[in-house]
């Protein structure tokens, strides 16, 4: 008996103790929560008082302490564009599509800051054109779903169930939906997570034949075009900007352009960003 | 019969003949001994006219290598040599000459000191020899008039940089640049072969290759030149007083007074600058070798620099600097049309604008295209047609699309900003106006919220330019729509997420985890439910019971006689492999005399116990 009794104890003290660390985390937690909307809300009235600059700041420590969200890549689209850098605004209204695809804002925008900068877009596969209507997560979840649904319907055709002649049914067209999905998914390396996508933010990038100052000029490109990072060479990018042969960018450019020799890291900008950061 | 010697003596007769010779020939060597002996083409020089130093030994072979003639004031290189046999009478003789040639770098009288050298064991040396050397034309680079003794302040050969002549130019314009290079009559010199293009090299401009040289004459002082123009342009990128880039031009030099004294050139005008010309120059002066066809090559490499030359470069003006003004340096004329002239809405077309004149094309953007705010415009492409060689001047043509996005007769302009660097001021130049009439009712807009209109450095807000547009042609035209972004999101900032694929979120993977141990689990219960309603388990089950069931009869300590032989012939039928015939034999008789015989007593504790043990139950209750 009294053996019974210690153990109850025992059982209800664990029992306490584990809900209370849940209740904590969860306080934990809505604090956070309560933290970065506080955060974002000031970002948003920096904005609408016109300083762009502190409002920068603050939704980048916003994106550094709490992660990406759609709105804030949205508003620090905005932010990019009213600070006169239409190819950093192009990036973020991407990455903010790329979290939520049907964020109509981004999605205007982006169309508004490519009309007026005339950036150029790489053409899309004719595949491509279908994330426009149905979002990479909803082909992922599709094949997911038709997988297991083939799952069972291989299941039930092998018990000889009462469902098996139906199963047949449901076994192919889970197959053919299965295999749209990846089809789709993979043609496209994965479309808008395509790892290579990048966005030019310099003013005027001059593209060369190679990877030197000297080398021939193949085209100019403007600030926000898209292009693929095929790779890097010390300070330059090797990128396929869909011209005959892929070109050579400078990784780096001086911040201020009368400077043409400047090589330290604070004197120099980027002149072409992932759309999908490395750091996720 | 006739007699003929024996082969023995045959050869003897051949090797004694042949020693007699060599004998004579040693002879007549060691009488007249090794000798050397030195001659100058001319004891009296100029300053940079190239000579030529002769050594003739004879007498034997050179054993050793042949000595450099150091001399200050002199450059004295070796350029070649030939060996010689000769007979004379019965001897014969080795002769050597040795060719060096000499460039006078200064003036005075210079002694050319002997030269020794081994010749069969033996050392020889040459005299001594004065070369009294004159002032030259140039002091570097230069070459002798043809016409001895006739004295000239200009030099024979001459490179110079030809610029626009102006006190100044600006940042980003394009500067025609001429490198000229003169030589005198007579002066054969010759452009070095090179794979590499000549090019101007600094760092205050850009520049390009020199193009391919233009053969020509001039006339400077009276005298008369043949000269080879190169074009270039170069283009200042900053404000001050630069230097202009330096270039070295490489030409070979000949030796002239060997060349004129027997060249069948001589007497007519002789390009030095042709190089087939000179080609043909080297090949008759080596046809007329003075040495004796020794095919001396006497050729000098020099490098020609012009002179550090500054030129003042100044910014471009800030004052009176067009909005949209993207930094053409030149002076141009522009043109525009558009077609068709009447189209549907929504569908394109092509406005193309020419930009020609004289100035840097690479700094010409396209113009600014003053459509209604509604009309869509997309990127221009641009080509490049150049008039000259060195692409200062050409046209600039720009083919940008455009879409109406709605109806009615519009008028666009196209217009176009640059510095004139000759006049110093900046200038706009507007086309002639392009009146297009879209048909149809108007597209939706893209963007329609009202806020102050889109800015982007180097790109003007779209916005209708009322100053362009014509009472009587603009009919109807549908409100301005001022163009910008839509504002910022000020609700909930919503829940971070990742940028990884959907593929790889933890959610994802977690969700397929799942399932992946559910169908595991669904897999094995399968498995199992299979296994136990199998026949073959059905029947162990019921095996096992029935022993259950026996055992628990033959324990039974009440149990009746006939009951417990009964159980035990079943277990021994059923469940036991292998058994005592004699046991097995007892079993079933005591069952049957119990069935059959009456014997249905109560079964005695010790036969029980006997009988549990012979079928190694014993011991279990």
């Amino acid at each position: 008996m009294k053996m019974l009794v210690v153990m109850h104890v025992h059982l209800l003290s664990r029992t306490v103790a584990i809900i209370s660390l849940f209740l904590s985390m969860d306080a934990q937690t809505a604090a956070k929560a309560d933290s970065f909307e506080r955060g974002f809300q000031e970002g948003v009235v920096l904005y609408e008082s016109g300083d762009f600059f502190q409002a920068q700041e603050r939704f980048e420590t916003l994106v550094r302490e709490y992660g990406w969200t759609a709105s804030l890549a949205y508003n620090l689209g905005n932010v990019a564009f009213r600070r006169q850098d239409p190819g950093l605004a192009i990036l973020y209204y991407e990455r903010a599509l790329l979290l939520q695809p049907s964020h109509a804002e981004a999605r205007s925008n982006l169309q508004l800051v490519r009309e007026i900068t005339n950036a150029q877009t790489l053409p899309l596969a004719w595949w491509s054109r279908v994330y426009e209507a149905i979002s990479p997560q909803l082909l992922v979840w599709l094949a997911s779903g038709a997988f297991w649904v083939g799952v069972l319907s291989v299941f039930m055709i092998r018990r000889q169930s009462l469902f098996a002649p139906p199963a047949w049914v449901t076994l192919w067209v889970s197959l053919f939906v299965f295999g749209g999905a990846m089809t789709l998914l993979l043609a496209s390396r994965g479309g808008p997570w395509n790892p290579s996508r990048a966005i030019l933010l310099a003013g005027e990038s001059v593209v060369r034949s190679a990877p030197t100052r000297t080398a021939r000029e193949l085209t100019k490109l403007r600030a926000g075009s898209e292009v693929r990072l095929k790779g890097e060479r010390g300070l330059w990018a090797l990128i396929d900007f869909g011209g005959a042969q892929p070109g050579w960018i400078p990784l780096q450019m001086p911040k201020n352009p009368e400077e043409s020799n400047v090589k330290d890291q604070e004197s120099t900008a980027p002149v072409i960003k992932k759309i999908r950061p490395d750091q996720p | 019969m006739h007699y003929r010697p024996h082969p023995t003596f045959r050869f003897c007769c051949v090797v004694a003949t042949a020693a007699m010779l060599l004998g004579l020939n040693a002879g007549a060597q060691t009488m007249s001994g090794p000798s050397a002996k030195a001659e100058l083409s001319t004891p009296n020089g100029r300053v940079g006219e190239p000579l030529q130093l002769s050594v003739r030994v004879s007498g034997g072979s050179l054993q050793r290598d042949v000595p450099q003639v150091n001399v200050d004031g002199l450059l004295i290189s070796f350029t070649g040599h030939q060996t010689e046999v000769q007979q004379r009478n019965l001897s014969i003789q080795i002769v050597t000459i040795l060719t060096y040639l000499i460039i006078p770098e200064e003036e005075g009288s210079f002694e050319i000191p002997a030269l020794s050298f081994l010749v069969d064991g033996q050392t020889v040396s040459t005299e001594p020899l004065m070369l009294t050397v004159g002032p030259g034309r140039q002091p570097s680079a230069s070459l002798p008039s043809p016409d001895a003794g006739e004295e000239s302040s200009e030099p024979a050969l001459m490179i110079e940089v030809i610029l626009p002549e102006r006190d100044a130019f600006y940042v980003g314009e394009l500067i025609p640049v001429q490198l000229r290079l003169a030589a005198a009559p007579g002066v054969e010199a010759a452009l070095e072969r090179s794979n590499q293009p000549l090019r101007f090299v600094g760092t205050d401009f850009t520049s390009q290759d020199l193009l391919s040289p233009e053969n020509g004459s001039m006339e400077r002082n009276g005298r008369r030149y043949s000269t080879l123009t190169f074009q270039t342009s170069l283009s200042p990128v900053k404000a001050g007083e630069l230097t202009l880039p330096s270039i070295e031009v490489p030409i070979i030099l000949t030796s002239r007074s060997q060349a004129r004294r027997r060249s069948p050139m001589l007497g007519r005008d002789f390009d030095p600058f042709n190089p087939s010309a000179v080609d043909q120059l080297f090949e008759d002066f080596f046809a007329d070798d003075p040495f004796g066809g020794m095919g001396l090559r006497n050729r000098v490499r020099r490098v020609l620099r012009p002179e550090e030359r500054k030129i003042s470069v100044k910014p471009l003006p800030t004052a009176g600097r067009p909005a949209d003004f993207q930094g053409a340096v030149g002076r141009f004329q522009m043109e525009a049309t558009a077609s068709p002239t009447t189209i549907d809405v929504g569908d394109p077309l092509t406005v193309v604008a020419r930009i020609s004149g004289e100035g840097n094309f690479n700094s010409v953007s396209a113009p600014t295209l003053q459509t209604p705010s509604n009309w869509r415009q997309y990127n221009p492409s641009s080509s490049f047609t150049a008039s000259n060689p060195i692409g200062s001047q050409g046209t600039k043509e720009f083919q940008t699309v455009v879409v109406p996005g709605a109806g009615g007769k519009e008028r666009m302009t196209a217009k176009f900003s640059f510095f004139d660097p000759i006049a110093e001021q900046y200038e706009q130049i507007e086309s002639p106006p392009m009146v297009v009439e879209a048909i149809g009712q108007p597209l939706p807009p893209q963007a329609t919220t009202p806020v102050p209109a889109a800015s982007v450095p180097g790109k003007p807000a779209a916005t209708p330019d009322v100053a362009t547009q014509s009472e009587e042609e603009l009919e109807r035209r549908p409100p301005a729509i001022a163009r910008d972004i839509l504002h910022i999101q000020t609700g909930p900032p919503g829940d971070p997420r990742s940028f990884r694929p959907p593929w790889l979120t933890d959610a994802f993977v977690f969700q397929q985890l799942i399932l992946v141990v559910l169908s595991l689990f669904a897999i094995g219960a399968s498995a199992i439910h299979r296994g136990w309603h199998a026949p073959a388990a059905r029947e162990r089950r019921e095996k096992a019971r029935q022993r259950a069931e026996l055992l628990a009869t033959l324990r039974k300590r009440d149990v009746s006689r006939g009951a417990f032989y009964a159980a035990a012939a079943t277990y021994v039928e059923n469940h036991l492999q292998a058994i005592e015939a004699d046991l097995c034999d007892r079993i079933f008789k005591a069952r049957d005399f119990s069935n059959y015989g009456g014997g249905k007593g109560v079964l005695e504790a010790g036969e029980r116990e006997e009988i549990l043990a012979a079928l190694r139950l014993g011991g279990k209750r």
